[in-house]
């Protein structure tokens, strides 16, 4: 048992769930994919759930990693903020709505605590960057941290109820921006809304 | 609606703000509301009828802002500091168990009670976004459908108690900041300022 192998298995897999679909998929399925025997295959997962779990657990240390590895020296708060958004949409791509709809169905336990771990980081991310922000001079001073926070991170999870998103009619990409870009405009300052125009215009 | 029977849904209305209703008989609500059961029965048989009344009411109530206020021509955005200073005023003292009850026992009639409101202010919102957009206060590079779609999560959000439970945080507080993100992120250059000069003279009104 090797950790790479483990992460072999859960990118892997991950991908065919994504490819088609959590139900319709079974270990067999998994294992000829991967190409390995199940009695392998079970040596680093119990069963399905656990291998789903673990998939989850894998997706959110990733998408962790990715803001941490990052060379945040030189950048304001709008900076970050911007670059954030930009990696979380590169990570999304491939996202499907009828995967969150399997998994909120199917495994509602697995499902909630996920989410409620990344409610969790992604709120310790925003009231650092609204503190940034306010001490950079570039968001407004009298903005309640804790309110703004907490309306952001609630809104994530009606996000992935949103008709428009599951009927196909709206891009997540572009649900996320117009929730980014709100968020944005709703926190900053003339300053910071000058900053911020202006590197938008810059990077499209 | 009769008269007589819309002041019996507003005392219904204000007697469910302080008493748990479910706990009572019809005819000890039709007491509290000191109006002779047999008078209350002619208009509701029930009192899963009277709730879904009642309720039928609140929406009324809040449709009501709309019919008593000509909005032609008006800046959309005064429009946003009209409405919610009428929703305020009435509905600033809804108790939240309220809502708890409602939706524990009578579950379907609370329902289409959430859905028609949200159909409503679905419609109101997305025409306040049109009319900006033509008024030059908001930007027109938005889509329509989708910020009205935002807002009206965003709303759902705040009224519920999982989320943003009354303990920790103010009803007001939250809906004031959901109609300030609303503003801030369509407003253009020109409504912002607009918005920012209002708000600012309304608290030097306080």
């Amino acid at each position: 048992m090797t950790e790479e192998k483990l992460i072999f298995i859960l990118k892997e897999s991950g991908r065919i769930f994504q490819q088609y679909g959590i139900r319709n998929v079974s270990m067999d399925d998994i294992s000829r994919e991967l190409g390995m025997s199940k009695k392998t295959l079970y040596q680093y997962v119990e069963n399905k759930a656990d291998l789903i779990q673990k998939i989850l657990e894998y997706h959110h240390l990733a998408e962790k990693n990715i803001v941490v590895e990052q060379d945040w020296k030189g950048k304001n708060a709008i900076d970050v903020l911007l670059s954030i958004s930009q990696l979380v949409c590169e990570n999304m791509k491939g996202y499907k709505p009828i995967l969150i709809f399997e998994l909120q169905k199917y495994y509602p336990d697995l499902f909630r605590n996920f989410f409620d771990i990344k409610k969790q980081s992604v709120a310790k991310g925003l009231r650092c960057n609204l503190k940034s922000g306010i001490e950079q001079g570039l968001y407004r001073q009298n903005i309640d941290i804790e309110v703004i926070t907490q309306l952001y991170v609630q809104n994530m999870q009606e996000l992935h109820g949103l008709e428009m998103l599951n009927s196909g009619e709206v891009s997540f990409e572009k649900v996320f921006q117009t929730m980014f870009d709100s968020h944005i405009r709703g926190i900053v300052n003339q300053q910071g809304l000058e900053y911020y125009e202006k590197i938008k215009g810059l990077n499209k | 609606m009769d008269e007589q029977f819309k002041q019996i849904l507003e005392r219904t209305r204000e007697l469910s703000f302080k008493y748990p209703v479910r706990r009572m008989s019809f005819d000890k609500i039709a007491e509290k509301l000191e109006v002779p059961t047999n008078i209350l029965k002619g208009y509701v048989k029930t009192k899963t009828e009277l709730v879904e009344k009642a309720l039928e009411f609140e929406r009324y109530s809040f449709k009501v802002i709309f019919l008593t206020h000509d909005f032609e021509g008006v800046n959309a955005i005064d429009i946003l500091f009209v409405v919610s200073k009428e929703m305020s005023n009435r509905f600033q003292d809804i108790n939240p168990s309220l809502t708890v009850d409602l939706r524990k026992y009578y579950p379907e009639i609370y329902q289409k009670h959430i859905e028609d409101k949200y159909d409503f202010i679905f419609d109101k919102m997305k025409i306040n976004i049109e009319k900006g957009i033509q008024q030059g206060v908001y930007r027109n590079d938005l889509s329509v459908e989708l910020v009205a779609r935002l807002y009206m999560a965003r709303l759902m959000d705040i009224h519920n108690p999982e989320y943003f439970p009354s303990a920790k945080f103010s009803f007001e507080l939250l809906f004031s900041y959901t109609i300030d993100n609303f503003v801030r992120s369509i407003a253009t250059p020109e409504g912002l300022e607009y918005y920012e000069n209002k708000k600012k003279s309304m608290s030097l009104e306080k």
